[in-house]
């Protein structure tokens, strides 16, 4: 009995060491990924700030209308919702779409129509699955997202809302606050709000060539893609570092079971030898 | 002639920050050269050769796509999604962006795609030109 015991616990130790190491590899694997990601996501800061400065500029120094500023008579809402492409990341995937569910389902009830764009395989996945119009599916494209990439989607999310497809543009997306905590977030895009200027000028002089309008509309694929490249490195980096967690917590979980595998192992094999060596003297006492 | 400040933006990185003496730019109503001392000035800006004059004033050329230029007191900002060196731009890739464009012109699917291929053939000639150095 007590071999039979030892060779099934042996097994364990092995399965679950074999778990450990893919746990292993997917946590170092992550956090390089994470390295990259959050260097990634420093380096667009500088973009963006410039292009909202000037818009922000724009609209403050100016009375002007856009049809990106404009007062909507809301009937349809897009929804921009970006998940992961893999599982394995913990309550990574799943908090974004809950809250991506709830936001549709809210303006449902309210009575507009939501269409939906969605990026990463999860979101794509989760999507097809309900009752809902996408317009268009990116799955797989975070990680080597270029600028090319989000510029075509932004075009693509212009040219519907200029065409009234939509008359709101909102997103949902994954910020990362740090390696322990990433959030689910609600943004909304389009039209264009109040913008909080980041010069803090009054008045400038600045001239706009050929007018404010043209400006601040020319900006405007800049801005949405500046955001939309943004927001899915952002959320690259999120699900990089919930996996690292995941997986960290997973292989800790592994070592704690080996350590109490290997526990009972030896209780096994101790209990063996007591067994046999009782046996042993037991056999030679008898013959005496 | 004066140095002053410039700056090139992308998303994915600063491209370049450092003094020139002169700024080449083309905004839809034709190009416009920045000097040292310039009014404030911001304008939109075409995928088109971007020309950065060098301390022995001659101009270093790169490919910028859409986006725009900023001047305030004495600093000149230009933002756009995309710039390459012309000495640094990927003449295969530019000339496989542009036979993808050209055929999806063709294919004329729809008035949206026909524009978007439009632009894609935009940029892949302009870098084209500009690592030809014909500009």
């Amino acid at each position: 009995m007590a071999t039979a015991n030892m060779k099934d616990v042996k097994r364990r130790i092995k399965s679950v060491e074999s778990t450990r190491q893919i746990t292993k590899a997917m946590e170092l694997v992550a956090s390089s990924k994470l390295r990259r990601a959050k260097e990634r996501a420093l380096a667009a800061q500088p973009f963006f700030a410039a292009v909202y400065d000037t818009m922000a500029d724009v609209s403050r120094d100016h009375v002007f209308s856009s049809i990106y500023t404009k007062k909507e008579v809301l009937k349809t809402v897009l929804m921009v919702v970006i998940a992961g492409d893999r599982g394995l990341a913990g309550g990574f995937n799943n908090n974004v779409l809950k809250l991506a569910m709830e936001k549709a389902n809210e303006h449902k009830n309210e009575g507009f129509t939501v269409k939906l764009i969605t990026i990463g395989k999860k979101a794509v996945e989760y999507f097809r699955k309900r009752d809902f119009e996408v317009l268009d599916e990116y799955p797989g494209i975070a990680e080597s997202l270029n600028v090319y990439d989000s510029l075509d989607i932004a075009e693509n999310i212009i040219a519907r809302f200029r065409m009234g497809e939509f008359d709101r543009v909102e997103l949902v997306y994954t910020t990362f606050v740090s390696a322990l905590t990433q959030e689910p977030v609600f943004m909304p895009i389009l039209p264009v709000k109040q913008m909080i200027s980041g010069s803090g000028e009054k008045k400038s002089l600045m001239i706009y060539d050929p007018s404010p309008e043209e400006v601040f509309d020319g900006l405007i694929p800049q801005y949405i893609s500046g955001i939309l490249y943004a927001a899915t490195v952002d959320s690259f980096a999120s699900e990089q570092a919930a996996r690292r967690t995941a997986m960290e917590s997973a292989s800790d979980n592994a070592d704690e079971m080996i350590a109490n595998l290997s526990l009972m192992y030896n209780r096994a094999r101790q209990g063996q030898i007591t067994q046999e060596l009782t046996e042993i003297a037991s056999g030679s006492l008898r013959e005496e | 002639m004066r140095p002053f400040k410039l700056k090139i933006i992308t998303p994915e990185k600063t491209f370049f920050e450092g003094e020139t003496q002169q700024l080449i730019a083309k905004t839809p109503a034709g190009n416009v050269g920045i000097l040292a001392g310039h009014t404030p000035y911001a304008a939109n800006l075409v995928a088109s050769p971007l020309k950065v004059m060098q301390e022995d004033g001659s101009f270093r050329v790169a490919a910028i796509s859409a986006g725009m230029i900023k001047v305030r007191s004495s600093e000149c900002v230009v933002v756009a999604s995309a710039v390459e060196w012309a000495d640094e731009i990927d003449v295969e890739r530019a000339k496989r962006s542009k036979e993808d464009a050209e055929r999806r012109i063709k294919e004329q699917k729809s008035q949206k795609e026909f524009e978007r291929a439009e632009q894609k053939l935009k940029r892949a000639l302009n870098r084209l030109t500009v690592s030809g150095g014909k500009y």
